[in-house]
């Protein structure tokens, strides 16, 4: 298999008038050509910022720095908005987390998906991009497509303004697509129709996939590995299996219990992960997540485990180093 | 409504019907209507979790926006506490009750002014409508922080420094700083991993307990979250109420066709026994082409000639549960 996209130690730092913030400190992954690696991890451990990094679309207080980027076969030395430019589009296309972060609200629908078309196929007919935009609405599940396209963002429903920006993500029909929380507002049946989408293009263009999400019923139908994030660093990878069946890392595995999702018990209380993420100002020494470990040993707390590599499973915990299970 | 006891609504809302106008050509010519919501009756208990599902574009979010007063209806009363109606109201009177009425919008990217610090946010609200100095404001916004989850040095920065599930929980703390008696939670826990929506749910039920009577508007498409936490549920579909009754009463026993299709996909965890998977066939109708007769008919499997006809009316088959279906009379 071949790698598509890899990165070494990538670090995004930014400079607030508090301090400096480490929300990516030191994550090294890659994907490779067709595939989906699923990227999970708590409100606010990074995800987003990782995305964001590789596309290069930082605030301006962003400090971004790595060792190694490698897109579609070719190292990427300094990222240069324009060789970040490249990258977007044809290369990397990004389904946004919030809809409105990337939707024009001055421009209609249509207007916005045809730009894409324009860009990416230059040559088409007017008629032949209006036809090239219904039917990608259709395929992202919808109704009334005609109606839809003639309308400002605003006039859409939550649901239809998500499926309209992951319309306009996939019309450059990239190499590459970051899906971030890409079915958050979507009811079932609609989240399984886009799913259903990303594999046919998937399995339709060798397309790869970072998806992002808290949503494991949406990782088990599509990714095939899945990494862990907490508190800015990948604490755990492994093939989607083998992480399901024996996670190693204690937050993995607290964080796999609470796969059914919230438990109906009909105005009781509901369990959640005791403690909070720590302060991306100033984190702990040790382990980031010791404060919050049930099985947190000593060592914990004051040294930060080494990454452990075992076949294609890689581990920062010192318990698993130890030998030591989690039960 | 029986299972109310009896009690004043705090909220009636009475033929609520919220059009968008369809403009075409140079002229801007109105062309039709959007019917985003088309008569709508509902009425909601103080103190009462009320949860609102439908499929995506059914007019959840409208309804929600009305009673903020958000969107200008295009009929209706909603009347608040047997006395007052909210879409009469202007001026200083209309701000009285706004501060009473509070929304966590479903997308909080465009809903925060990005030009200020969490902390201007929130506090010139608790000082203006609450009368806080500037240090009682401050520490306030501290402790509100907290109770979302989030660490009390995120005061200083502005909305676009946050991740996306951050930024919506300081949404839901902005809207539960005025104390609102009434609350629209507009897919305010979507964007949240499990254990951080648990934090949240359980945040919203002591609010309950801590001021009495707050009353909550729950529109979600996560039906597990709705279950747990309303009290009743309004099933919605294409702009009209199609069923409410009690949260146990529609889950364990659904009339309409409609929400058993709705209920049916729910993913079912392993070793609970599966319902047989409803599909519905065809597209959701426009809105701007609402079906004559019921609106569901042309995609119900049970349509029978007099659906595609004659209205159904939301009527009560036993107590408290409202249905609008021909079948169930
Ligand atoms: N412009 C910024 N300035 C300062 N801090 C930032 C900025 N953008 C993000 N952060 C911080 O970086 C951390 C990681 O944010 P990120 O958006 O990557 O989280 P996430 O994993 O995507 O979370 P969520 O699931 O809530 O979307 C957070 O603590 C966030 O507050
Ligand atoms: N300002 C507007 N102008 C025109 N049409 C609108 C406007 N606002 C909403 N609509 C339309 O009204 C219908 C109902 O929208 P609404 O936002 O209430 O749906 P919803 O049930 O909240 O859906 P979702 O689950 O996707 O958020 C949709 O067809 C939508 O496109
Ligand atoms: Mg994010
Ligand atoms: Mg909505």
């Amino acid at each position: 298999m071949e790698k598509y996209l890899e990165v070494k130690n990538l670090r995004t730092y930014f400079n607030t008038p508090e301090g400096v913030v480490k929300s990516v400190d030191g994550v090294s992954f890659h994907i490779n050509r067709g595939e989906t690696l699923a990227l999970v991890g708590e409100s606010g451990c990074g995800k987003t910022v990782t995305s964001l990094s590789l596309i290069r679309l930082l605030a301006d207080t962003a400090d971004l720095k790595y060792d190694y980027m490698m897109v579609d076969g070719q190292e990427i030395k300094d990222l240069t908005k324009e060789e970040a430019r490249q990258i977007r589009g044809k290369k990397i296309s990004m389904i946004f987390q919030e809809p409105m972060t990337s939707l024009n609200p001055v421009y209609k629908i249509e207007k916005q998906l045809g730009e894409v078309f324009k860009l990416h196929e230059p040559g088409l007919t007017k008629e032949q991009i209006h036809e090239k935009s219904v039917e990608i609405m259709k395929k992202v599940g919808i109704p009334n497509p005609d109606e839809r396209l003639k309308v400002y963002p605003h006039q859409l429903s939550g649901g239809l303004r998500q499926r309209a920006m992951i319309a306009i993500s996939l019309a450059s029909n990239p190499q590459m697509v970051i899906a971030d929380e890409p079915t958050t507002a979507l009811d079932v049946t609609i989240q399984a129709q886009i799913i259903d989408l990303l594999k046919q293009l998937q399995r339709d263009s060798n397309m790869s996939i970072l998806l992002i999400t808290h949503d494991f019923g949406v990782v088990s139908q599509i990714a095939s590995r899945v990494a862990v994030m907490y508190a800015g660093k990948i604490v755990e990878e492994g093939m989607l299996e083998d992480i399901f069946r024996d996670p190693w890392h204690p937050y993995t595995k607290l964080l796999i219990m609470s796969i059914p999702g919230i438990k109906v018990t009909r105005g009781g209380r509901l369990e959640s992960i005791k403690g909070t993420v720590p302060n991306p100002l100033n984190f702990p020494k040790g382990c980031r997540f010791a404060p919050r470990c049930p099985w947190a040993l000593d060592i914990c707390k004051d040294v930060a485990p080494e990454e452990m590599v075992v076949g294609n499973r890689r581990v920062s915990c010192h318990l698993r180093t130890q030998g030591k299970a989690v039960e | 409504m029986s299972e109310m006891n009896n009690q004043v609504p705090i909220l009636r809302i009475e033929d609520l019907k919220v059009y968008f106008p369809i403009k075409k050509g140079l002229m801007r010519r109105t062309v039709g209507h959007v019917k985003a919501v088309d008569g709508v009756d509902l009425q909601i208990a103080p103190g009462e979790t009320l949860g609102l599902v439908g499929e995506s574009g059914c007019g959840k979010t409208t309804i929600g926006r009305a009673i903020v007063r958000l969107n200008e209806p295009t009929n209706g009363r909603i009347i608040y506490n047997d006395d007052i109606d909210l879409l009469k109201l202007e001026g200083e009177d209309l701000r009285q009750i706004r501060k009473k009425f509070q929304i966590v919008f479903q997308d909080p990217y465009s809903s925060l002014n990005p030009r200020k610090t969490v902390k201007r946010l929130i506090s010139e609200v608790l000082m203006v409508q609450m009368g806080m100095t500037q240090n009682q404001a401050y520490e306030e916004v501290k402790r509100l922080l907290n109770e979302v989850g989030l660490n009390a040095v995120y005061a200083e920065r502005y909305p676009h420094e946050f991740s996306g599930g951050q930024r919506q929980r300081i949404a839901i703390a902005k809207a539960i700083a005025l104390q609102p008696e009434f609350l629209v939670c507009d897919e305010a826990v979507s964007a949240l991993d499990v254990s951080i929506q648990s934090q949240i749910i359980n945040l919203l039920m002591d609010l309950k307990e801590q001021h009495g009577n707050m009353t909550y508007l729950f529109i979600s498409h996560a039906l597990n979250v709705v279950e747990h936490i309303s009290d009743r549920v309004a099933v919605m579909y294409l702009g009209k109420i199609m069923e409410l009754a009690k949260t146990e009463e529609l889950f364990d026993y659904p009339a309409h066709p409609y929400t058993k299709a709705l209920l049916s996909a729910i993913p079912i965890i392993s070793g609970m026994k599966q319902k047989e998977r409803i599909v519905l066939q065809g597209e959701v109708p426009s809105a701007a082409n609402v079906p004559s007769g019921c609106r569901f008919h042309v995609r119900c499997p049970y349509a029978t000639e007099r659906c595609s006809q004659e209205e159904p009316a939301l009527r009560e088959i036993s107590p408290g549960h409202f249905c609008a279906c021909h079948l169930t009379e």
